[in-house]
Parts: C-alpha cells; structure tokens; sequence
C-alpha cells in the first residue's frame, strides 16, 4: 500500500493524541471520600484485569481512528495498477494512450470518459512512479512522440478528449519499442490505456512480433514490462449514427439532398427488454434544422430515401445528423458534405487491348451512386509522355516507365495515388519503386487450379471481406506467371502480398508516399489466368485500389478522420466542428474541411462504431513472451478504480474504530440487573 | 459548656420531629428491667396491678406471694403472678468512624451521615425521656468510646447533644467492639439503638449483634447511607479515597459500577439475615430522608409489632 499524499505523514504524531488524551483524562479525575469502599475494592479487584483490558482496547480504538483516518487523507493506493508501480523506480514511461472515438464512451456511473478517466489514474499512477522520463504517444497518431511535463499538462490541452479517428496500437507500441531501444535507458516500462477494440488493436498484424522482440530484448535484457489499462465494457444503451449515402437533386426550382442514414445500438433491446425504439434524429443543414423519428428494431433502424429541401442556390454544402447526448457523445453526430457528383478518374495504359478492356470494365463498373468513375485510355507507346492529372489510379501493362514518365509515375504516387503494375507481353529491363520484371514462365498443368497459395488476407487488396469471408483467391487458374524481381536496396518497403507455392511472388506492393505500386505477375486474359472470366478477385483489386487511392487523394467528400498529414496542409481549414479542435488534431477530429470550393465531411471509421473488445488473453497472447500486467476497469463497478476503494475501506476503518469505541464506552450498568447475582 | 450544649440540641432537634412523633410511643418489643415502674413490661413478675397467672410454689419463692386463698381451698400451693411495669433503658450506638463523614455528592443534604444519626438519636432520646425512660449514648469515635449513661432527667437530652456534636467522626471503624462493650457493660436489659453505614465485615457484625441479645437487650440498627453509595451513580473516573484511612482507589465508575453494586446487594442481604437471625430491627435510612418520617415509621413499626400483650 502506498500514499499518494504522503504529506499527510507529517500528521501522524496526532496518532499520540488519544494516549495524550488517555493521560490527562486519567489526572483530571475528581476526588472523592468514599465510605463504601469495601464494595468499590470488591468491584475493583475483579475487573480490574478486565478494565485494563477495556482501557487498552479503547485507547486503540481511538489511536486506530485517528490512524485511519490519517491514512484516508494521505489518498492510500492498494491494488491496482497504481499501487503495483509502487516502489519500483523506473527510469522511462512510454504511455500509449488510444484516443480512439470510442474511448469517449463514458465509464458507467461516472461523468468521465474512459480516456478521461484512465489519464487520470495514470496521473496518480505516475505521481507513484516517478519515472525520469515521460513519454506519450497519441495511438491515433502513433508516429508522434511527445514529452509532456504531467498528464495533466497534457489533459489541460484537450488530451484527454477522444479524437473521432480509430488507433492504430500496433504502430504506436513499435514506435515505443523504438524509442526504448534508442533511448537505452534503464528500466523501462510501456502503459497503455485502451478499450482494446478489436480493429484498433488488429491482433492479427504480423507487426505485434517484431513489437515483442524488441520490448524482450531492451532494459539490458530484462525486458520492458507493459502495462495495459483496459475498459471493455460497452454502453448497452449507446446509439450511434451514420450517414450511409447523401446526394442533392434539383428538380425545377427545388433542390433537396436525399439521405441514407442509419442508427445502431450496442444491444438489441433497451433496459426494458424492448427491441423496438423511437429516436429523434436531427438533420441540420446549411443553418436549417429538422427533425425526423428513425424506427430501431433490433440493433439497427434505417432511414432511407428521406428528402431534406433545401435552397435551390446551394450547390455544394454540408451538414450534419446527430442524435440525443448519449453516453458516448462521439458517435451522436455524423457529418456530411455534397456538391456535384465527384468523378473518379482512372487511367490505363495497356500493350494488350483484351487487358486494356478487362481493367476498363472493371474500373467503370459502378460500386455505387455517389461517384462517377470515368477511364482514360493512355496510347500504348507514348509511355514516356503521360499525363496523370485527375488521375485517381492507373493501369500499367508495358515497359516499365524511365525519365520523366517514371518522376510522373512517382509523383503520382506519392500525393496518394496507386499503380497497379501488369507484365508486358515481352518483359524488359528497368525498375520502379525497387521492383522490376524477371521472365514469364508456365505454370505446371497440374498446379495450376490451386497456383496461388499465400495472399494477405488481413489488409490490402486482397482482404477478406468486412464479414470475414475470404477472396477467392485460391481459386485462381494460373497458366503462366511473370516473375517479380527486386531490384537493388529498396528505399521503400516491399511488401508480399501473394505468392505461388516454392515462394515465387504473384503481388507485391512497394509502398511509395501516401500511395502505392503493386506488381501483378501475371494478366487478366485467357492466356495467362482466369481472372478475367472469373472477375471477382480482379474486380476486387481494381476497386480496392481505386478506394485506397480516391480515400488518398482526398477527391472523395466523406473521409475517414485520421491523423493524415493532408488535413493539416494549409489550404484546408475547418468549416464545421464537434469542438474548436486545435491545429495538430485537425483532421483527427469529424468535422467538415474545406479548401475553400469543396468541402470534406470527416468521420469517425466505422470500426469505431462495432465495439468488439478483444479478450484481455489476446492482448497479452499479442505481446508474449513480455511481462504483461493488465487492469481492466469495469464500468459495472461504478468508482472503476480500486484507488478510490480503498480510501474508503479506511474511512470503513475509521468508522468500526469509533463503534468499538463507543461499545467500549457504554456503561456496564446498561446489562440487565440480576445477571451478576 | 452549658450554653454549647443547649445550641448543640437546638440545632439536633427539629421541632417538627416531636410535632409529628411526639404522640407516638417508644415500645419496646421484649421485656425490660427498668428501676422505675414505667410504661415498659418488666421480666419480673410482682407487686403490680394486672393479674398474670397462677403457678406452682417452688422452694425459694418467696412466700409472701402464696396465694392463701387457693391453698385454703385446694391445699395445694399456688404463687399469684402480676405483670409488672417497668421503665426502659435506651442506649444509643452511634458510629464515629471516617465512612460516617460522607455527605452525598449529588446534592442530596448538607448533613453528613453522623449528622444524620446524630440527630436521629436525638430525636429517639427526647422520646424516650418524655416518657419517662432514660437514655444514654455510646459513640464509637476515632480513638476513644464516649459513653454517657442513661438518666432520665430531661437536662440529659442537652448531654448527650453536646457530646455527640463534640466527637468528629474519623478513623477505621470500631463499631463491633464498641457493641462488645455496650453488650457487657449493659447490665440490665435494655434497647440499643445502633446509628451506622454498617460498612463491615459481616460476620464481626453478627457477632456482636448475637452478642447483644444473648444478653438480653434488644437491638435496632439504623443502616445510614446516602443514595450515592447504594446506586453508585458517578460518571467520571474518579478518585476514591478512603476516609478510613485505605488505599485509595482510582477508578471509571462505568467500568466497577456493576460490581459494586452487585457487592452492595451481597452485603445488604448479608446485613439482612444477620437481622433476622440476631432479631435486630434492620432499617435502612437514606441521608435525603426526612428524620421525622424517619422516627416515625421506626415508631409505628414498633408499636405495631410489639406493644402491650
């Protein structure tokens, strides 16, 4: 047990006060001539080893009392992640604190968000540890390592508000594991505050490995010991909103925006059993503000088609729908912003006219009615001359690009957009971004209905889908397979995203800026697979790309709030805002940005709104073989922290000393008369 | 001395006691051998007027008292008995020992115990002197054994006054022998009237007590105690000291009081059987009561019990 205001100690010579009391007590008796003292030396003879008894049991009482009471001030800390850092003297704390949008979930019987209410034991936990060095790192933005003088100094900026974007933990222990490893230190510890959501946490990432290895290897061997704080409890009765789809229709002289919007909730009854649920949901849109009920049933209620008019003259704008303060405030309100339908533009450059054709069809297949996906065929043989503006992806099947093309192709790259990379008919020499092409080769007959035997299921474009079905990707028939070289030292990351059986690379992507460059080893004709016939995992790729590059260059109206660099470039700024954000958070906060003609709508991820809180084993399971410590914080146990429950056990402690004293008082006469005789 | 004496029983005797009592007899319960015929039954038998019994002569009677009458008629001899009135002697047992000192703490009088008993005996011999009895006082004082003999002449009354308000109470207490001595020096019958807290060893107290009715004379025993030491009610610690000279005793009256008083209950019983053994009229006398109605239930209950066969 530990003080966290060991200041009181200095009172503790009022612990004397009851034996100082005891003895003037004992002077300050009268004095009386008493004839009848055969009786009194009678009495006083038997009890007196029990009143020596009573006197010391009630002078401890009272010593016991003041105590405790004592103790109750000095803020005792038994238990719990605070008192465990007790005692140990650490030379460095990374504490890593998810500020997730779903970490603004209040505790339950507390007025304070998880994230509030973790910094605030962390707080106490670091008065306790006193480490030499504090270090943060904002999980929702895990490049960044802060240093902060307290958490309180932190908290007093705004830290201890929840972001809308989702974390990324797995990023921001390896950039904790970096930091200890550099910095050498001594002992070393890395906190973490989370609601261990299961996408914030993505158990699966190869990363939580490495992240291990290096925590293993630092404190001169010893390992970083890491502790994680976590509060998996959901609000039952949380409901969150989310605009699916908005889109503006004139008609004539009136205009109004058509909503899709939907409201979930965390359980499927409410606290009556009720699985039906009226909510008002509030649309407000260029100052104009209505109302309108969304029926839940279940889980989720959806309101589809609903008309909102507007004024004719507003082109573009945005808007928001919010639902009544719940106890998550970051999910009641979804911002959105329309205009003029957006177009996605993609650009195909092939030597083959049937690959030109299939990536054509399947870039302007539309995936939905918000977007208009135009293709630009760029003519084979002017590679050396092309010209990507607007370009949102691009199809390369020919020589690899040299001079100025290659610069275009990387600049292209690098602001965000993507470039899926397919073998010319008669592979060349060159490389982009450290790939390049080797030679084609057959696939043997019988290998050919199962050639693919490893892809990246987890992320990227060959991802299994939301629910967790998988492409089929194994399915694929491969006839013939051009081989993907590296090329020298890569300045980039190249990263497998499928492969044949024996190793032989299918995909890889070399990550360049913001976007990317993926090699695809073989074509999507006859000759070479069967991805085009069977269209779904080309149809796939294609798309994926197209979103992760659209998502990129931000040419799309809703995003995803995230601590992407862009939103803090100087032509954005904030139109609409859930709270006056400041300038390092803008982008990480929803909201609507706009660069003065079109306006971004940034939004929560949906992750945010699934709440699946991993267990706390596959939290340890993620970093074995560390020293993991884990506190969970029920928001049942309404006070959360064992902190405050032991004050109170002594204020319990306090409260039996003054009964045993007062029993102790109680005159012995109050016995029933007769017992003694 | 005389003028000391006379204020002494001014301010022992209150008026309002004989007012109230006066009417009522002092009686005694068994016979007393008095020098003067008095309202007193004699043991003796003779020259009285009422007629008692017959009984037959026995060699040594004396033969003025055959009844010749009888023996005329019956030839057979016969002695005529009368009863025959005598006057009784009071002697008064007061106890001078340090106990007797106390005065209450709860507001209960300005009088001490010794006070008390003083002026209860006062009463008791003014009674008895009016009506013709003598009465003389015997205090068990710190030291000595004042011993004034019974007289009947009114003037005693301002004796014994003065003596008693000249002893100051103090000391162990000597009680028991000095009823020893009251027993044997006590030649005829007589009523002793002992004044005490009787905080003592009981068994001593019996003997005494068997002692005086062994010889012959009746004994009543005023209990005088104050509410304080028959209830014990004291709330702080406090210092007990004795004033017979005893260790003192530091003590939270919460903590002994339910000892004590169950010792209180022991000795009260105890003193109750001692009572009824040794035929000792027990009265327990509080220091806040009125000695008038004191004086007058010990009357009453005597003349109740024990008056003219």
């Amino acid at each position: 047990m530990n003080l966290l205001q060991p200041i009181a100690l200095f009172a503790l010579p009022l612990v004397a006060l009851p034996v100082v009391v005891h003895l003037l007590h004992r002077r300050r008796h009268r004095v009386v001539e008493w004839g009848a003292m055969m009786f009194l030396l009678d009495g006083e003879r038997s009890s007196r080893g029990r009143q020596r008894l009573r006197e010391f049991l009630l002078l401890a009482a009272r010593t016991l009392a003041v105590l405790a009471l004592l103790l109750t001030l000095g803020r005792p800390i038994a238990g719990g992640w605070a008192a465990r850092v007790a005692g140990e003297r650490l030379d460095q704390v990374v504490l890593i604190v998810d500020r997730s949008s779903s970490m603004g979930e209040e505790v339950g019987g507390l007025p304070e968000t998880k994230l509030a209410f973790g910094l605030r034991g962390a707080s106490d936990a670091l008065a306790v540890a006193s480490p030499r060095e504090l270090i943060v790192i904002d999980a929702t933005r895990p490049s960044e390592v802060l240093r902060p003088e307290s958490i309180d100094a932190l908290s007093a900026l705004g830290f201890n508000e929840a972001t809308s974007a989702s974390s990324e933990l797995v990023a921001a222990f390896e950039t904790a594991a970096g930091y200890i490893e550099e910095a050498g230190a001594g002992r070393a510890e890395v906190w973490a505050l989370t609601d261990a959501q299961r996408e914030d946490w993505s158990p699966e990432d190869g990363r939580w490995e490495a992240v291990a290895q290096e925590l293993t290897g630092v404190s001169g061997g010893g390992g970083a010991r890491v502790r994680l704080t976590t509060f998996p409890e959901v609000a039952g009765d949380n409901l969150s909103i989310r605009v699916v789809s908005v889109r503006r229709e004139s008609e004539g002289e009136a205009a109004a925006l058509v909503l899709d919007l939907v409201v979930t909730r965390a359980a499927a009854t409410d606290a009556s059993g009720d699985t039906a649920m009226r909510v008002p949901v509030a649309i407000e849109v260029g100052g104009a503000r209505t109302t309108v009920e969304v029926e839940l049933t279940g889980k989720e209620g959806r309101l589809v088609g609903h008309r909102v008019a507007i004024d004719p003259q507003l082109e573009s704008g945005y808007g928001a729908v919010a639902l009544p303060a719940d106890r998550r405030a970051g999910d009641d309100r979804f911002w959105f912003s329309f205009g003029s339908t957006p177009v996605i533009e993609t650009a195909v450059l092939a030597q083959s006219p049937a690959v030109g054709a299939v990536v054509s069809v399947a870039a302007k297949s539309p995936a939905g009615p918000d977007v208009i996906h135009e293709v630009r065929q760029l003519a084979s043989g002017l590679e050396a001359d092309v010209d990507l503006d607007g370009v949102t992806f691009l199809a390369w099947q020919a020589p690899l690009p040299e001079g100025e093309a290659a610069a275009e192709v990387k600049r292209f790259c690098e602001a965000g957009g993507v470039v899926l990379f397919l073998p010319p008919p008669v592979p060349a020499g060159g490389s982009f971004a450290g790939l390049g092409w080797g030679q084609w080769g057959l696939v043997e007959q019988e290998a050919r209905d199962s050639a693919v035997k490893t892809w990246r299921a987890d992320a990227d474009l060959l991802a299994s889908g939301a629910d967790g079905t998988p492409l089929p990707v194994g399915e694929v028939t491969l006839r013939r397979v051009c081989s993907i070289r590296a090329v020298g030292e890569a300045p980039v990351a190249r990263i497998p995203i499928a492969g044949l059986d024996g190793g032989q690379a299918l995909m890889t992507k070399s990550a360049l800026g913001r976007g990317a460059a993926y090699f695809m080893g073989t074509l999507p004709e006859s000759r070479s697979s069967d991805l085009a016939t069977q269209g779904i995992v080309f149809m796939a790729v294609v798309h994926r790309a197209l979103d992760q590059a659209a998502a990129a260059l931000g040419s799309e109206e809703q995003q995803v709030a995230s601590a992407d660099k862009r939103w803090l470039e100087e032509r954005w700024s904030v139109a609409a805002s859930d709270r006056p954000d400041s300038l390092a958070e803008r982008g990480r906060r929803a909201g609507v940005l706009t660069d003065g003609e079109a306006f971004v709508a940034l939004n929560r991820p949906l992750a945010e709104d699934a709440s699946r809180s991993l267990p706390e084993e596959a939290l340890t399971e993620s970093l074995a073989p560390l020293d993991v410590v884990v506190t969970t914080t029920r928001t049942a146990t309404a006070g959360g922290s064992l902190l405050d429950e032991v004050w109170r056990i002594f204020l319990f402690l306090v409260l039996g000393a003054l009964i045993a004293e007062l029993l102790l008082c109680a005159p012995e006469g109050s016995a029933p008369r007769g017992v003694e005789e | 001395m005389s003028a000391k004496e006379a204020a002494a029983l001014a301010a022992m005797l209150d008026p309002a006691v004989l007012a109230r009592v006066g009417q009522i007899p002092l009686v005694a319960r068994r016979a007393k051998i008095g020098s003067v015929s008095g309202r007193h039954r004699s043991p003796h038998r003779g020259s009285s007027v009422e007629f008692a019994e017959y009984r037959d002569y026995v060699p040594g009677d004396d033969l003025r008292r055959l009844d010749w009458r009888v023996y005329g008629r019956s030839d057979r001899h016969f002695v005529k008995e009368f009863e025959a009135d005598t006057n009784l002697r009071l002697v008064l047992v007061i106890d001078g020992s340090g106990s007797m000192r106390y005065s209450g703490q709860h507001g209960a009088g300005p009088l001490t115990k010794y006070e008390l008993a003083c002026r209860l005996a006062a009463s008791i011999a003014q009674l008895a002197i009016r009506q013709g009895d003598a009465a003389g006082v015997t205090i068990a004082a710190e030291g000595e054994t004042v011993r004034i003999p019974s007289r009947r002449r009114p003037s005693h009354l301002r004796v014994l006054a003065g003596e008693m308000a000249r002893i100051e109470p103090g000391g162990p207490t000597r009680l028991v022998e000095v009823l020893h001595d009251v027993a044997e020096r006590t030649g005829r019958r007589a009523l002793v009237c002992v004044f005490s807290d009787l905080f003592m060893d009981p068994g001593g107290l019996r003997d005494a007590f068997q002692h005086l009715r062994y010889r012959g004379h009746e004994t009543s025993a005023f209990q005088i105690v104050d509410r304080d030491e028959s209830e014990f009610r004291f709330e702080e610690a406090t210092r007990f000291v004795d004033p017979e000279g005893g260790a003192p005793v530091l003590a939270d009256p919460s903590m002994v009081a339910s000892r004590y008083l169950a010792a209180w209950r022991r000795h009260r019983s105890a003193l109750a059987s001692i009572a009824l053994a040794a035929d000792v009229d027990l009265r327990e006398t509080f220091l806040d009561q009125d000695i008038a109605s004191g004086v007058a239930a010990y009357l009453l209950a005597r003349a109740g019990k024990g008056g003219r066969r």
